[in-house]
């Protein structure tokens, strides 16, 4: 053993544990000397691009400070003119490193250094893909020196330097260089972990490298200096990325969808829907899987498909198509279209997605823009994942929003497909669908039979319980043992009448019992009920004016609410959006005790909404055939003559004989109606027929002047 | 105004050649002095009229309570039958009356009834009293345009006469007008006048004041005396009219506002029948056109009574032809439908209560009342057979702000109810077993839909 041997090994075990140790305020010092006139803050301002569009990227970086990740508002920074601080390492004579952040040109304002009182702009010259960093060039040198990196063995790594903006402060530090290595076992990847946006440096200060990624894969990414790492000039990259962009806008279809408008059966039946509900017109992105068909991730539930009156296609070559509508899937909020024109299918990546930690991918915001395609291509890290439906483990890049994006992969495969799941309520959407799933279900033809368009007599889709709810109170649920299960009444609805013949007689539920939820039968998510769901019906509290209806003003015809309630309420809606025919579950307290009653979703019979009806177009006069509802109320037995009023055309014939909505048309001269057709047959081609025409328990005679025309 | 008339009266009169006191073969005076005239007449009657006031229960405001109703009256006999409105004695506990001369009495109900707004009292006076002054029903039509006077006791001011002329003498109102024709008149009836006698220059009750204005503006309307002839002897013989029910609704030939002309020159139009009436059983259709009636007794001699109702204002007589027929009995009608004639057979029933009884539930708060197809037609319709409803709700109690009026009462704790009997014992098993359970589960019918409403004694409010 020479001395020099013995002094190498105890150098070298000084430097493992001066590695070991945290930097003293004078090794600090030491270092901002040596390096800190080569580590700058380098200035990013942003604007809003040519067409006034506001920054789809957000930044996300590693900050040795904190020790923590950073988080940039873009849009704050372009509304206060605020600068994005990042640190930068001067490589050579015009040169800088510094953390790659996705940033787009098209938003980009300038790139400046401030150095000893001088703005030095910065433009960006080249990337280093696996190192997420960038190198910017300055026009003339830099009035700083470059770091002069040298090779250090392992174990010979000491400190992570680095000098980061506080909100204008610069604060220095060091932080022990540690060798931490973490494996990912999902993509048996080793990564070594630890200082982003710092220089590494050995004992003696000198730089080694610099890391921009917080987690580095060790066969690929060692701690060579910049000089080695594989660099792409700034324009061959961004044209790359452009030509990947365009080549996936290929397969993304703007379409328009168009639904007929909903049958005015009364002004007043408002559907309570989430705002959707109420649209006739759906602009969106679908993409291709097929050359022929197209995904589009738009959750139309079935009383909105049944409406549906056309797709509009706008293929990639500035042509329109009319697609045809091939089924809508049956778990995920999306339907199916079949295009004329065969196209160029996006394919769908095979890996499952944990695979993809730590690589590159893309967020894919495509929007339909009256028709033409706005889409963005927005490279990122993937360095996150949410556990989701199912234990899936599903990608969450920073700041994706999973409902409007989608992901593809390095290699322009589709990853995730902003879908929702159908069970999910209405006002909570899930975040987004692995496209692998959606491609298995559409495969296997997993489409809902009953969510297809429809004609006009079958529009009204909609499931029924028939029974008919109240709204619990302190009192009632105390009386009904039920205080705990419904913390004194706030959930839960008390059924207070069950209709014979109806789902909720099947599925033996009886007036008294509470029911707090209903879930599709597979899912665990539960629609909740309780009195927000309940709706307005405002004939509640006071009777129908039975006795006022002369009164009615008849511009108020349309406007008045009828005298029965609909059978399209919230918690009707609510059970077809888990689907005719599926099997569903009722979560009920009966006497105390809780129990789940197994159901079968059923479509409604014939109600109110949409009953066969016919209109006298001389006469100013609507009827329509009384369903179970109607009769309930003005006590029609089943088989008795007479059709309801459903509309009164203000200032006709009809009207100025005193015909009011809601009455009933028992005969038309002398000859009972018993439906709509008897009274079509009847009315025909009379000029001045007679009704006789029920309100209640009052009947009158009622002789029409039809005036020139006849029916 | 009155001056106005009077001289303009004064200055046609004068132009009227005739002597004093005569009058013209309609009752027309043709006196000069038309003060002279109006004095004789109100004079002639002021005697008779007296002034009445009545506690009566009140039950629609969920609790027990009484009401002071006041009114007027007219003897008609000398042994002290009063004629009054129904709606002045409508459950009255005690009426009490002010003679002209100052003498008070109290009065007993001989009968009334609530269709006609028509009562016949009884004062209750010693047996040895001196006959009274009284005043004579006319028996004849009056004309439009002839004078009038309206006595009573406006607002409790008594001994008060109006004068005004007949505005119209066979005013249909159809929310008045089952039996009864009226008198317009703008002499000045106001709460107070009702149930005192309308009178003609002659001193002959023409009408009893019964709709006015709440501030006596120049429309109001008076039973005929002639329909008050036709049916008082009914309310002095049974206490009540006996009407005869068969659930016909009918309609005229041309009505005006309902813009309806039949093309036909003879009867009345059936509009349609009450649900389960005895007309409905018996066939008959809307539309049908009834030309005559005639009883169906053994012998011959019964003739047909032809009907015609060419306007709204002929069917008031036709209703109440038809209510005064013998129940029971069958009837039958000649009938055109379809322009073929048919006969139709019904034998009519009693029309019987048109209103239903009540009952307080007191520390429930609030009353109940037994759905009655004339009272409460919209309920009926509900119930056909029969049921409850809450007429009033104490709004201090414990169903005030839960329970609402015109719920239709189910079930009390689970257990059907349908008659008053049964509330009554299912209130009264409530009270009894207040200790163990101290709610009440009422099962209602609002508007057609059920629910389930909880009264809680813990509510009750406490009076010292």
């Amino acid at each position: 053993m020479t001395i020099k041997r013995i002094t190498a090994i105890i150098t070298a075990l000084a430097a493992m544990f001066a590695a070991a140790t945290e930097p003293t305020a004078e090794k600090i010092r030491f270092l901002t000397g040596k390096l800190g006139a080569s580590t700058v803050q380098v200035h990013y301002f942003f604007k809003n691009d040519d067409s006034g569009r506001e920054p789809p990227f957000s930044i996300k970086y590693w900050c040795s400070n904190c020790n923590d990740y950073h988080h940039g508002d873009i849009s704050r920074n372009i509304a206060n003119q605020r600068p994005l601080i990042l640190p930068g390492f001067i490589t050579g004579e015009t040169t800088i490193i510094s953390s790659n952040t996705g940033i787009l040109p098209g938003w980009l304002d300038r790139i400046e250094i401030r150095q000893n009182g001088q703005t030095i702009p910065l433009t960006i010259s080249g990337f280093f893909p696996e190192r997420q960093a960038v190198e910017l060039t300055a026009p003339s040198p830099l009035p700083a020196p470059a770091l002069a990196f040298q090779p250090a063995e392992p174990g010979e790594t000491c400190y992570y330097f680095y000098v980061t903006s506080e909100n204008g402060l610069l604060m220095a530090g060091a932080r022990p260089a540690s060798d931490q290595v973490v494996r990912c076992l999902n993509n048996r990847t080793d990564y070594a972990v630890g200082g982003a946006n710092a220089l590494l440096t050995d004992a003696d200060g000198n730089p080694v490298t610099a890391h921009f990624r917080h987690h580095r894969p060790i066969e690929q990414i060692g701690n060579t200096p910049p000089g080695e790492w594989s660099r792409v000039p700034a324009d061959a990259y961004f044209r790359s990325l452009k030509a990947r962009e365009q080549q996936a806008a290929q397969s993304f279809y703007p379409i328009h969808i168009r639904l007929f408008a909903q049958e005015e059966a009364n002004q007043q039946l408002r559907r309570r829907y989430s705002g959707d509900g109420q649209k006739n017109d759906f602009y969106s992105v679908g993409v291709l899987i097929a050359p022929d068909l197209l995904l589009v991730p738009v959750l139309l539930d079935p009383m909105q498909t049944a409406r549906l009156e056309r797709l509009d296609v706008s293929l990639p070559d500035g042509q329109n198509a009319a697609g045809q509508f091939a089924g809508s899937l049956r778990e995920y909020g999306a339907f199916l279209v079949k295009i004329p024109v065969p196209g160029k299918p996006l394919p769908v990546t095979a890996r499952p997605l944990d695979r993809y930690f730590e690589t590159t991918v893309y967020r894919v915001p495509a929007k339909n823009n009256n028709g033409k395609l706005q889409l963005d291509l927005l490279p990122c890290l993937l360095d996150n994942f949410e556990t989701g439906r199912r234990g899936e483990i599903l990608p969450e890049p920073d700041s994706f929003d999973a409902d409007e994006e989608f992901l593809l992969n390095a290699a322009g495969e589709l990853m995730m497909i902003p879908a929702a799941l159908r069970s999910a309520q209405k006002y909570s959407r899930s975040s987004g669908v692995p496209a692998g799933n959606l491609l298995a279900a559409v495969e296997r033809q997993e489409l809902d039979p009953e969510n297809i368009p429809r004609a006009p007599e079958e529009r009204s889709v909609i499931a029924w319980l028939g029974a008919d709810f109240q709204e619990l109170t302190e009192e009632l649920v105390r009386v009904h043992n039920a205080s705990t299960q419904t913390d004194d009444g706030d959930n839960g609805l008390l059924v207070s009448r069950v209709r014979p013949d109806s789902p909720a007689a099947r599925a033996g539920l009886m007036p008294g019992d509470i029911v707090l939820y209903v879930r599709a039968a597979d899912s665990g998510q539960r629609i909740e009920l309780d009195g927000s769901m309940l709706g307005y019906f405002p004939f509640d509290d006071t009777p129908f004016p039975w006795d006022k209806l002369d009164e009615l003003p008849e511009k108020l015809f349309d406007q008045f609410p009828p005298p029965w309630d609909t059978v399209e309420n919230e918690i009707n809606q609510a059970l077809t959006t888990i689907g005719i025919n599926k099997e569903a579950v009722l979560g009920v307290i009966r006497k105390g005790e809780f129990s789940e009653h197994k159901m079968i979703v059923e479509k409604a019979p014939a109600h109110y909404e949409n009953a066969p009806r016919h209109t006298a177009a001389a006469l100013g006069l609507t009827v329509a055939d009384p369903t179970f509802e109607v009769r309930e109320v003005i006590r029609l037995a089943a088989g008795a003559a007479g059709v309801i009023v459903s509309k009164v055309v203000p200032g006709s014939p009809a009207a100025v004989a005193g015909i009011k909505p809601f009455e009933v048309i028992v005969s038309v001269n002398d000859k009972p109606v018993l439906s709509t057709k008897d009274f079509a047959a009847a009315v025909k081609d009379q000029k001045n027929p007679v009704f006789a025409v029920r309100r209640m328990a009052a009947v009158r005679t009622v002789k029409i002047a039809a005036g020139t025309a006849a029916d | 105004m009155k001056k106005t008339i009077g001289r303009i009266v004064w200055g046609c009169l004068l132009l009227i050649l005739g002597s004093t006191g005569c009058t013209t073969p309609s009752g027309i005076p043709e006196t000069k002095d038309f003060q002279a005239v109006v004095r004789r007449a109100s004079d002639a009657v002021f005697p008779a009229v007296v002034y009445l006031r009545a506690v009566s229960e009140n039950r629609s405001q969920g609790k027990e309570s009484a009401n002071i109703v006041s009114g007027s009256g007219v003897l008609i006999s000398p042994d002290g039958e009063v004629l009054t409105n129904y709606h002045v004695i409508d459950k009255a506990r005690d009426i009490r009356c002010l003679l002209h001369d100052g003498r008070a009495a109290d009065a007993t109900v001989i009968g009334s009834d609530k269709d006609l707004d028509l009562a016949l009292l009884k004062l209750d006076l010693p047996a040895d009293t001196p006959p009274l002054p009284f005043a004579e029903l006319a028996d004849r039509q009056v004309q439009e345009g002839e004078f009038v006077m309206a006595m009573g006791a406006p607002w409790g001011l008594a001994r008060s006469v109006t004068i005004g002329i007949i505005s119209c003498a066979s005013r249909y109102l159809p929310d008045h007008g089952e039996y009864t024709l009226w008198y317009q008149t703008d002499a000045s009836i106001s709460p107070g006048n009702s149930g005192g006698p309308l009178i003609d220059t002659n001193g002959r009750i023409v009408g009893i004041n019964t709709l006015g204005n709440m501030i006596g503006g120049q429309v109001s309307f008076t039973i005929p005396s002639f329909i008050i002839h036709e049916t008082v002897a009914r309310l002095r013989q049974y206490g009540k009219m006996n009407w005869a029910w068969t659930g016909l609704r009918l309609q005229a030939l041309h009505d005006f506002d309902l813009n309806i002309k039949f093309d036909a020159d003879q009867g009345v139009i059936v509009a349609g029948t009450d649900p389960d009436s005895p007309a409905q059983q018996a066939g008959f259709q809307p539309n049908d056109r009834i030309i005559s009636y005639r009883i169906v007794t053994g012998g011959p001699g019964c003739d047909p009574v032809p009907v015609h109702a060419p306007t709204p204002e002929a069917l008031p007589a036709i209703r109440r032809q038809l209510g005064m027929l013998p129940f029971g009995i069958e009837v039958a009608f000649s009938v055109i439908r379809d322009n073929r004639p048919l006969t139709i057979t019904v034998a009519p029933a009693e029309k019987g209560k048109v209103e239903g009884s009540s009952a307080v539930l007191k520390r429930w708060g609030f009353t109940a009342k037994a759905i009655n197809r004339f009272d409460t037609p919209q309920l009926h319709f509900y119930m056909p057979d029969g049921g409850l409803f809450v007429f009033g709700v104490d709004w201090s109690g414990i169903a005030g702000g839960t329970l609402q009026e015109q719920d239709i009462i189910l079930a009390v704790n689970g257990q059907p109810v349908r008659t008053l009997d049964e509330l009554r014992q299912a209130y009264e098993a409530a009270l009894q077993n207040i200790d163990r359970n101290n709610h009440v589960l009422l099962d209602v019918m609002r508007s057609g839909r059920n629910r389930q409403i909880v009264l809680q004694f813990s509510n009750e409010a406490t009076t010292r």
